[in-house]
């Protein structure tokens, strides 16, 4: 008989325990009334002199279970001949190999080439190999159906070879993502044969590398997992991101400057440097050694702080905000084109008689479109003896209806409605609130005038809206303090298509909207003026107007700043011509305005309708400039918990495949002896009569302590 | 084997002694208290001790001057000897009998437990007593003073003392010094008090107790009772030890225990002894195989020793 685990055996020693505890003095069950302990004190029990073992067949059985116990643990088995032909089960292996951003370190792509070099060298004859390059997504070098239809000889070279040919890339980490993908990428058993499948990690374990998203998933137990990691410590990084959308900064651009906690240093230095020339623009690096800003900065490992750039310098050239003095160097960039601000224009059509009055809409409406670096919002006044407002169509956002429409206006205004456009429609008496009927080509919605004694306040208020939805919060949904002492009833029953934003405690609309053609009109059934409601004076009021504006703005406001793999359809260029133009790192290429261009690397990048415009002296009339970065997790380069990712994930060991030849018959041979013993599973037997010997030596210590108490005296 | 006279070492005839294990299989108190009183006086009768007889105690050699109606004609008759008989109050004590009736007492080793003992001695010294026209009470005493009747010699009274010594062994001997204090009050009479108990107990109130009894001007005779296995500790098997009174448990192991319980329990028997002597306490210690005829020999030289002394004193 041969033992899987000998060494358990040793623990058959343990049967000195029940000889040791048979020759001590038993503690005797017995009582004996006495008549006062007064005189006496108590005893420990003591050996027997005689050094007698008593009770023997309760020792032997206890003895004998653990014995039977050692040697169940031991996993005897005995040697056939049976297994001579055994032959070890095929493996499938896919090797899936880190090529984000954050393998652009020096040395790192260099060891990940390694370790696949190793896994791949270790492969029997029969296994099936397949090899995938992951960062937000991942891409097969080398499929199994690929392996298994090359020459046994060429397989390993041809992926070598492919391997080498490839370099990490510049995107994000999705590493939990794929990790889980990975394992549905096995091919489905066709026999019943046993097949070991493995996948082989090979990362930095960047603790960017959302790795979490792991954690969601149920890991096929028949996948085990082996993780090369090639991160190396001692490493000092700081980065620089954006902190906020540059669209909505006022009067300074905000970057974060973060370093990880296992960061050993704590002070770098950051410069901002503006590119002013074409050529700076196109090799993406400031070749002008005259940076407009820079500064010492003292940052303890694991913070960060917030750099400011203030505005006017930002305001035109793009420019590159720059770490130094770290150890690693791929995030050290941070590329920033401003987003130029955007001319909006809105008209109002009023009566021109409440200009200047209190009691009038157009007193309220100059301070509630402030201008920011994404707008300037210009209000014109729509005449009445113009037909149509007075300025470029281009530059029209948004249309105000306080007053009457002539009948020209109302025939333009129905058009520009249909067209897409929107426009706000407040109601001042009821007779002016009949034209909404007549912007909808339907007559006789009932409208009223209504006064209310005392105030009403406002009921119901539909949060899901885009231009209500700022109001969710807690801290913003009450609305309790707007009052509304007049407005216009009006039954929309008739308009199926209407829908209400708000409503007044009685039901009343108060805010609502209805499609026109591919535009929409907003409603409001009672005005800002001080005689109708404390609109203009609520606090709410302001975001209300800006989210309806926001809406009612054609989405032209492009941004500038991008991430590496984030895609750009050329439609939103609004080139309108036959092809777009792509200059990145002194490289042009050609589109087809119909598709989309994916960003694979950080820097500047220059889209021109045509390719003259592309050489255009000054950056502003060199088509769109935009700034593509790295995603922020890329930065974040201490590594992640690795007992993190290998919870609840069958771990497989280095040493499971070992390269060595003799090291591999050992293991060979190991696993034949570990399948043998797995067909014979004598240690279930053994564990039985464990269980029979305990049970009747329970039953024995129990008959015999009876036995005891019954015995007079 | 006969009663020896403790002083002179003087060994008697031999009683019609009964054994003790079977004496004490007879139920009733009463009928042992007679049937040991009575082979007990027929072997103080064949004894050839002159002038040494409770019955002599209530007589007198007749000097002339005498009254001659006191003049015992039986005696006469029978013996040729004038005797004149002596009143009863001047020979009759006021008896009475502390029984220990607490827990403790209800060990035995023997067969019968120091109570059964204790209280065969106390009957059969209370069916003694009567007969000597003694008035016999009695305190029983457990947690305290659980019963006490006055010491009278009246038809009845006899069997009401006996019957009050039948009760059962409960309570502690923690209440035995308390109840001594309860005792001394109704001690009005100076007589006799005759204490049996084990004195199993912490001794620091002891003396005091035995002052105030003293005090009251009665004399005291004070049995301890204990058992043989108590006294020497004479168990085998290790066991749990359980305390009769308070229920404590001890694993004792009587081979590696003995040596200091012997130790103790002699010093606290000194104690007693030396606590007594101060007192001027009569104290014999009995086991409960010690001939109850030896223990009543023994109580009679007491008894005649008292009632001279009180006739003398009486006479002076």
């Amino acid at each position: 008989m041969s033992f899987l685990t000998p060494f358990y055996l040793l623990a058959g020693l343990a049967i000195g325990a029940p000889i040791l505890f048979h020759l001590i003095r038993k503690i005797p069950k017995g009582r004996q009334l006495f008549s006062s302990l007064m005189f006496l004190t108590p005893s420990p029990p003591r050996f027997s002199k005689q050094k007698r073992i008593e009770n023997w067949l309760l020792l032997l059985l206890r003895s004998a279970a653990l014995i039977l116990l050692a040697v169940a643990f031991a996993r005897p088995f005995w040697k056939t001949d049976s297994l001579a032909d055994w032959k070890r089960p095929s493996e499938q292996v896919l090797i899936l190999l880190d090529r984000s951003a954050s393998m652009q370190r020096p040395g790192y792509w260099s060891r990940a080439v390694i370790a696949a070099r190793k896994i791949i060298d270790s492969a029997a004859s029969d296994d099936v190999l397949q090899v995938m390059l992951f960062d937000e997504t991942s891409a097969p070098v080398m499929t199994f159906a690929e392996w298994s239809s090359l020459p046994a000889g060429a397989r390993k070279k041809e992926l070598l070879q492919r391997i080498e040919e490839r370099q990490p890339g510049w995107q994000g980490t999705s590493g939990g993502e794929q990790l889980f993908h990975a394992t549905t990428l096995f091919p489905r058993q066709e026999t019943k044969e046993t097949v070991s499948q493995r996948i082989v990690l090979i990362s930095d374990l960047q603790a960017g590398g959302n790795w979490d998203s792991l954690q969601a998933e149920t890991w096929p137990d028949q996948v085990r997992l082996q993780i090369e990691d090639v991160s190396q410590s001692g490493e000092s990084n700081f980065s620089v991101q954006p902190a906020s959308d540059p669209r909505q900064s006022l009067q300074q651009f905000r970057f974060r400057l973060s370093s990880t906690p296992d960061a050993s240093q704590n002070s770098v230095t950051w410069t901002w440097t503006e590119v002013s020339d074409k050529t700076d623009v196109s090799a993406n690096s400031p070749k002008t050694n005259h940076p407009v800003l820079t500064e010492d900065v003292s940052l303890p490992p694991g913070e960060s702080d917030i750099v400011l750039i203030p505005r006017e310098t930002a305001e035109a050239a793009p420019a590159v905000l720059e770490v130094h003095g770290d150890s690693v160097a791929f995030d050290n960039r941070c590329y920033f084109v401003p987003t130029p601000a955007e001319d909006v224009t809105i008209v109002y059509r009023g009566p021109a008689e409440e200009t200047g009055s209190l009691n009038g809409l157009r007193f309220f409406l100059g301070p509630l479109f402030p201008d920011d670096s994404s707008r300037r919002v210009q209000i014109v006044d729509w005449k009445a003896e113009e037909d149509i407002p007075s300025v470029p169509e281009g530059t029209l956002h948004w249309i105000i209806i306080g007053g009457d429409l002539s009948r020209p206006q109302r025939d333009w205004l129905k058009g520009w409605l249909r067209n897409g456009r929107q426009a706000l429609f407040v109601a001042r008496n009821a007779a002016q609130a009949a034209l909404i009927g007549d912007l909808l080509d339907i007559e006789g919605i009932p409208i009223r005038e209504e006064t209310v004694p005392g105030h009403l306040l406002l009921g119901k208020v539909d949060l899901d809206h885009a231009a209500l939805q700022q109001f969710r919060g807690p801290r913003f949904s009450d609305f309790t303090k707007l009052r509304i002492w007049k407005y216009r009833s009006m039954n929309l029953a008739s308009v199926p298509s209407a829908r209400v934003l708000a409503a007044l405690e009685n039901d009343a609309p108060m805010l609502f909207e209805i499609p026109v053609g591919k535009g929409m009109l907003t409603g409001l059934a009672s005005g800002w003026n001080r005689d109708d409601s404390d609109l203009a004076v609520w606090s709410k009021f302001v975001p209300l107007m800006n989210g309806l504006l926001q809406q009612a703005r054609p989405k032209t406001g492009l941004s500038r700043q991008w991430i590496v793999g984030q895609r750009l359809p050329f439609s939103s260029l609004k080139f309108h011509s036959e092809k777009v133009f792509v200059r990145h790192a002194e490289k042009t290429s050609t589109h087809s305005p119909d598709g989309e261009f994916v960003f694979d690397a950080p820097g500047f990048y220059q889209f021109a309708p045509t390719e003259e415009a592309l050489g255009a002296s000054s950056p502003d009339e060199s088509g769109i400039m935009m700034a593509v970065n790295l995603a922020v997790g890329e930065s974040r380069t201490e590594r992640y918990p690795q007992e993190l990712l290998e919870a609840g994930i069958p771990l497989q060991k280095g040493k499971d495949s070992p390269v060595d030849p003799e090291q591999r018959q050992r293991h060979f041979r190991q696993q034949q002896l570990q399948e043998m013993e797995a067909r014979q599973q004598w240690w279930r037997w053994l564990l039985l009569g464990v269980l029979l010997l305990v049970g009747t030596e329970s039953a024995l210590a129990h008959w015999k302590g009876e036995q005891r108490q019954a015995a007079p005296g | 084997m006969a009663p020896v006279d403790r002083s002179s070492g003087q060994r008697y005839p031999p009683p019609m002694f009964v054994d003790l294990a079977t004496l004490m299989q007879i139920q009733s108190l009463e009928l042992r208290a007679r049937f040991l009183i009575d082979g007990f006086l027929s072997g103080l009768h064949r004894s050839p001790a002159h002038g040494f007889s409770v019955e002599f105690t209530e007589y007198r050699p007749y000097v002339p001057g005498d009254d001659l109606r006191y003049l015992d004609w039986h005696l006469l008759a029978r013996s040729d000897r004038y005797y004149i008989k002596q009143f009863e109050d001047e020979t009759n004590l006021s008896c009475s009998l502390l029984l220990d009736n607490s827990r403790s007492m209800s060990f035995g080793s023997v067969g019968y437990s120091k109570a059964d003992y204790g209280k065969t001695l106390a009957g059969t010294l209370a069916c003694f007593l009567t007969r000597q026209r003694d008035g016999v009470g009695l305190f029983r005493i457990s947690a305290g003073l659980d019963e006490s009747i006055p010491p009278r010699f009246r038809p009845g009274h006899l069997h009401r003392v006996l019957h009050g010594l039948e009760c059962p062994p409960e309570g502690t001997s923690s209440g035995l010094l308390p109840a001594l204090e309860e005792v001394a009050p109704r001690l009005k009479r100076r007589g006799l008090l005759v204490i049996i108990s084990d004195l199993l107990m912490p001794l620091e109130q002891w003396e005091t107790r035995l002052a105030e009894l003293k005090a009251t001007g009665s004399d005291i005779v004070l049995f301890q009772i204990l058992d043989p296995a108590e006294r020497e500790l004479s168990f085998d098997q290790s066991a749990l030890f359980v305390d009769a009174e308070t229920g404590q448990e001890l694993y004792i192991d009587p081979e590696m225990a003995r040596g200091t319980y012997r130790q103790r329990l002699e010093e606290h028997l000194h104690s007693i002894r030396q606590t007594c002597e101060r007192q001027g306490v009569f104290w014999q210690q009995l086991n409960t195989t010690d001939p109850l005829e030896q223990v009543l020999f023994d109580f009679l030289k007491i008894r005649t020793r008292l009632g001279r002394v009180r006739h003398s004193s009486r006479q002076y």
